[in-house]
This record gives structure tokens, C-alpha cells and sequence, in this order.
């Protein structure tokens, strides 16, 4: 009797959890899909090979989702992302042709730069962050075609290829070790210092935060540049993995992102949420469309039942939210 | 825009505040001066620009009635390409042209409902459920189209061409049909938004929701009609759309939000609703299809264009700061 009243508090401590209803929606889908998928294509779903497939498509989602997280739960958005993640992955095919040290920091430093901008009109000059950033969406954007004039543009290097294809104990890719490390380092960040708690703080209530003497618009800012810092991350494992820029590449990823992080229980509204629960998110979103093309459905369908997912995913969460209040 | 005119009459505003206040007329004015004398062929496209805005208009306003409420659409661009593609599959289907019109309205109006129930029944932040529902949409267009085109079958294609976007009367472009029904459309809307209980309701509903529930509104029917709206909106936007190319096409719906956010940003309609009249989003319209259009004449990019309109958006934005800065002291 006592345990298993443990083990009911247990599931409610699960249940309450960030992301846990997308989490059994995941993990329900993914055998729902092993078990049916040998039957219409023949191909066998759960393999290492594949799961490491997965991670490794979301690499770059998942870096600029853990960046994305900060500025959601300190109430504000950034839309410009996938712009910038095209621009910088421009920039770091240019500067490749530099050397590979010149290529990383080259690319990090502007990556800083880009949120600096983002940081400076929402947090600065205190203007609406969902216009802003589709404002800079917009000029990064065309930044990125101007400077390429539409072509691809190849990068060449030794170290990248290392980081794109080379893999550490022989079976973890590079680029999923750095998604890795950005998810852990950015998990405590969050969760265990106080610039993080803080985050919270200003999310959950601005003018309180402002009262008991946070700097908030300082540390809006700084999400912001650690959003812009990430898209650099990704920027480089992106050309590390394709080896050349494509100025089309990211057009709407920053819908992607967004996703991931709300589907993971991250607040809109600022406040509440968490890297695990973004970790969960963008797990979704990658195993969902890797199953769907294991179960042989056409983009038109993986869109459409996307579309019904996400939708019943948030309604269950908003839901589960007013359950509590 | 009324304001503009009595305080014209009254003499009570100052140079400064008139730039500050009525910026949107102001850019217009200077664009098109610049146009006029340095732009080769820019007084021969007039009437194209005006024939654009009208197209694209239909889904900026319908974002903008949408935006007054307090809530957003990502998915005008996807909901009006998904009536473009409605009009031409059920055309080349039946061969009524009668029947295309009427089920690419009804695709569009469930559209619009089923981002209504998203956001109002079910609760889902607008932003977040407008994306989820956008896959839809887009997956419905991307069904017919592929990424490239859907074509009716000969004489139904010319006949899909001649029947709305190149129909004009006295042969003048600036009549085209398109232009026209814009024109009474914006009318309409015009009167329902500030003459009728409705349309004062739509502003209550974007200014302080909670003051309009106290006073007995039904903010929850208001903000779903608003989208029931925008769905109709996109759906003329779409017939006119596959009417002018003579076919249904996947780009149709791709970045015309963004347009569309950026024509209501600069006509000076607020993200937190409650403010804004079409007459304004008007203004942005032209606005943005000026530029684009003389940019065009310029042989300038098509990139350097998204560039400037993100300059733009951030420009309104920093003066509207200034302004409202200055009522406030």
C-alpha cells in the first residue's frame, strides 16, 4: 500500500514535469512506428544507426533551440534565427578560406554581433520583440543572399570536416557531442546560477523583477546574444557537415525552433519552462519526421499530421496548465 | 486618418509632431516624389502597384482585422494560396466556375476556423497555434501543387484567366474587378469597425479584454468571428491569386505573412491590439508595393528589398518609441 502510493506520487511528479505529455507521445509514437514500420517498408526503425541519424539532423535545431529557450523564458521571442543561422553559415564559408581558427572565431564573434543587434532594439530601445525580429529576420536575410548572390557558396577545410564527419569513442558523432555539451552547459546555466534564476524572474513578472533590482533589460540583452552565439554554433556544424552555405538553407527553421522549445512546456509567455523539456521538444519534431519518411508518408501528409500533433500536443498542455490553476 | 484632418483644419499640430504622427503618409509621399522624378516608367506602373496592393491587400487586411483583436495569423499566405488551390482543383473538376468560387470561400472560412478554434477555444497562444495550423494548410497546397504549379485544363485555364484578375471595365487597369472589390471591401470593413457594436467590440477585445468581459462583451465570439473574417479575406485573396496566373501555385503562400505583418506594422497597427484602422494598413500596403516595385524599375535585387523593408519595420517601430515617449511626458 505505502509503495504504491510512492509510485502514484511519482507519476504525478512525472505528469507535472515540463513536457511529459509529449514525452509518452513520443515515446508511444517511436514503438508505434517500430512495430509497424517492418510491415510497409521493410526498414527496421529502432537502430543505433538511426537514432544517431536523428540527432544528428537535429544538431543545429537543437543548439539554436537551447538559446531560444532563454529568451522565450525570459519573455520575449526571436524570430530572426533562421536568418541568421543562413547569414552565419555564409559568413563562415567566406571566412574558411582563412584557416580554421579564423573561420570558428570569425564566425562566433559576428554570431555575438547578431544578437548584440536583436538585444540592443528589444532590450534597448524597448520595441516589440516579435516585429524586431522579424525585422532583422528580414535583413539578415537578404544579407545572406546579397552576399552570395543566390549561388552556394563551398568552404573548404581540414577541421571541418573532422567536426562534421569525425566521431568521439567511435560511435558519438562530433556535431552530437557539441549539441550535447551546448545542452548540458546551457541546463546549468539555467537551472543553477543565478543569472538563470533571474531569467526566470523577469519572465514570470517584469515589474517585479525591475523592483527587487534586476537589471532585466541588461539581461534580455544577454539572451539575446547567447541566441545569436548559438546560431554561430550551429552555423559552424552545419558547414562542417554539408561543407557549403546554401542561402535557401534556413528559411523557416526558426518555425522549427520555436516549436521545439514550446512542445517541450516552455511558457510563450515567459516564465516557465526548460532545457530538458526543449530537449524532449525537438527530440519530437526529429524522430516524427525521421518516422514518418521509415513509414513512407509524402511531405504534404508529414505536414498535415504534424499540423494535428502540434495542435493537440499544445492544447494538452494549455489544459494541464488551467488544471493546476 | 480622420484625426489628420481636423487637426489640419484646427492648425493645432506642429511640424514635428505631424511627422511623428502621421509618419506612414509622410514615407509615402517622399517614395513616391522619388519615384515620380528619378524612376524611369514609374508613372506607367502606377496602376500595377495599386492592382498589386489590392492582391496582397486582401490578406493584410485580414491579418490586420486579426491583429486588432489582440491575437495574430501566420497562416494568411498558406490560407490563401489553400483557396487558390481549391478554385482550380474544383474547376478543373466540375468546369463550374460558380462552384470553384464557392468552395474556395468555404475552404477558406473553415480555415479561418479552424484557427479560431485553436487560438479562442482551445486557449493556444495565437502565435504558436497559427504556426501548428500553417503545416495544415500548407501540407493541403502541397498536396495539389508539388513545388511548382497546378494548371486547369485548357479552355477552363483561360477561362479561370479572363474571369477576375484581368477583368476591367472601359479597359482601364486601374478598374480591373480586383481593385474594385478591394476598394468596396475596405468600405465595408471600414463601416463595421467604426460604426457598428461589432466592430467597437473588436477594438475592446484587443485594448483590455478583461474591461470588455465586465461590461458584457463576448470577446471569445468577437476574436473567433475576427478570424472567420481574415479566413473569408484570404479566400478572395486566393480566387484572385490563381485568376491572375491561371493556376495554383505553392509559392503563392510562401512568405506572404511576413508581408503582411510588415504592411499592418507600418500602417501603424499594434501588436497588442486595440489600435489601428484599415485606412492605415492601407498606407503600409502601398508602401511596401512602391518599394518593391520601384526597386524593381531600378533593377536593384529582389533581396535588397526584403533588406529594406526590415530597415522600414524597424524604422516605424524606433519613431513610434519616440512618439509615444513624448505623449507621455
Amino acid at each position: 500500500m505505502n509503495s504504491n502510493s510512492k509510485e502514484t506520487n511519482l507519476w504525478k511528479k512525472f505528469l507535472e514535469m515540463n513536457g511529459s505529455g509529449v514525452l509518452i507521445a513520443l515515446i508511444s509514437f517511436i514503438i508505434l512506428v517500430s512495430i509497424i514500420s517492418p510491415h510497409i517498408t521493410g526498414g527496421k526503425y529502432l537502430t543505433w544507426t538511426n537514432i544517431i541519424q536523428v540527432f544528428r539532423q537535429q544538431t543545429y535545431i537543437g543548439i539554436i533551440a537551447c538559446g531560444m529557450t532563454f529568451v522565450i523564458i525570459s519573455g520575449n521571442i526571436d524570430l530572426s534565427v533562421g536568418s541568421q543561422l543562413t547569414l552565419l553559415t555564409v559568413l563562415c564559408a567566406n571566412f574558411s578560406h582563412y584557416g580554421n581558427l579564423a573561420a570558428i572565431f570569425g564566425t562566433l564573434t559576428l554570431g555575438l554581433v547578431l544578437g548584440f543587434f536583436n538585444g540592443l532594439f528589444v532590450s534597448g530601445l524597448k520595441l516589440n520583440p516579435f516585429i524586431v525580429t522579424l525585422g532583422t529576420g528580414s535583413i539578415f536575410g537578404a544579407l545572406a543572399m546579397i552576399l552570395t548572390s543566390g549561388f552556394t557558396k563551398r568552404a573548404d577545410s581540414t577541421l571541418f570536416n573532422y567536426i562534421g564527419t569525425g566521431s568521439v569513442l567511435g560511435f558519438i558523432p562530433m556535431p552530437v557531442l557539441i549539441m550535447l555539451c551546448v545542452v548540458l552547459i546551457f541546463a546549468f546555466i539555467l537551472k543553477r546560477t543565478v543569472f538563470g534564476q533571474r531569467i526566470y524572474a523577469i519572465g514570470a513578472n517584469p515589474k517585479a523583477a525591475r523592483y527587487s533590482g534586476i537589471r532585466s533589460r541588461a539581461f534580455v540583452a544577454i539572451t539575446y546574444i547567447l541566441s545569436g552565439f548559438c546560431c554561430a554554433l550551429a552555423a559552424i556544424t552545419l558547414i562542417a557537415r554539408s561543407t557549403s552555405a546554401n542561402p535557401a538553407v534556413a528559411g523557416g527553421k526558426e518555425m522549427d525552433v520555436i516549436l521545439s522549445v514550446v512542445l517541450g512546456g516552455t511558457s510563450i509567455l515567459g516564465g516557465k519552462g526548460s532545457i530538458w523539456g526543449t530537449v524532449i521538444g525537438f527530440l519530437f519534431i526529429g524522430f516524427m519526421s525521421n518516422g514518418f519518411t521509415f513509414l513512407n508518408f509524402n511531405q504534404y501528409m508529414q505536414w498535415v499530421v504534424m499540423g494535428i500533433i502540434l495542435v493537440i500536443a499544445l492544447a494538452i498542455d494549455v489544459y494541464k496548465q488551467k488544471g493546476r490553476v | 486618418m480622420r484625426n489628420l484632418v481636423t487637426d489640419l483644419k484646427n492648425m493645432k499640430i506642429g511640424l514635428n509632431r505631424f511627422l511623428l504622427s502621421y509618419n506612414s503618409v509622410v514615407i509615402l509621399l517622399i517614395l513616391c516624389f522619388f519615384g515620380t522624378f528619378f524612376i524611369d516608367g514609374f508613372n506607367n506602373n502606377i496602376s500595377t502597384i495599386i492592382f498589386d496592393s489590392s492582391i496582397y491587400g486582401f490578406m493584410a487586411v485580414a491579418l490586420g482585422i486579426i491583429m486588432v483583436t489582440g491575437n495574430i495569423d501566420l497562416s494568411v499566405g498558406f490560407q490563401a494560396a489553400g483557396s487558390a488551390v481549391t478554385t482550380v482543383i474544383v474547376l478543373d473538376g466540375t468546369g463550374s466556375l460558380f462552384l470553384a468560387v464557392v468552395s474556395a470561400l468555404c475552404v477558406a472560412v473553415l480555415m479561418g476556423c479552424i484557427n479560431g478554434f485553436t487560438v479562442v477555444k482551445l486557449g493556444i497562444s495565437p502565435l504558436i497555434a497559427t504556426i501548428a495550423t500553417n503545416y495544415i494548410y500548407k501540407g493541403y497546397v502541397y498536396f495539389f501543387t508539388k513545388t511548382g504549379a497546378y494548371y486547369p485544363q485548357g479552355e477552363l485555364r483561360d477561362l479561370l484567366k479572363s474571369s477576375f484578375s484581368r477583368l476591367r471595365f472601359f479597359d482601364l487597369k486601374i478598374l480591373s474587378l480586383t481593385i474594385i472589390i478591394f476598394i468596396l471591401l475596405i468600405v465595408l470593413f471600414m463601416f463595421l469597425m467604426r460604426k457598428t457594436n461589432f466592430g467597437n467590440a473588436m477594438y475592446i477585445a484587443g485594448d483590455n479584454g478583461e474591461a470588455g468581459v465586465l461590461s458584457g462583451i463576448n470577446i471569445k465570439r468577437v476574436s473567433f468571428l475576427a478570424y472567420v473574417i481574415g479566413g473569408f479575406l484570404c479566400g478572395i485573396a486566393g480566387i484572385f491569386l490563381a485568376s491572375n496566373s491561371g493556376a495554383a501555385m505553392y509559392t503563392q503562400g510562401e512568405g506572404r505573412d511576413i508581408f503582411a505583418v510588415s504592411a499592418c506594422v507600418i500602417g501603424g497597427i499594434k501588436m497588442a491590439g486595440g489600435k489601428g484602422t484599415l485606412l492605415n494598413i492601407l498606407l503600409g500596403i502601398l508602401i511596401m508595393r512602391v518599394i518593391s516595385t520601384g526597386m524593381n524599375l531600378m533593377m536593384i535585387p529582389s533581396s535588397w528589398v526584403d533588406f529594406v523593408s526590415g530597415v522600414l519595420i524597424i524604422f516605424v517601430l524606433v519613431i513610434d518609441r519616440i512618439t509615444s515617449i513624448k505623449k507621455e511626458e
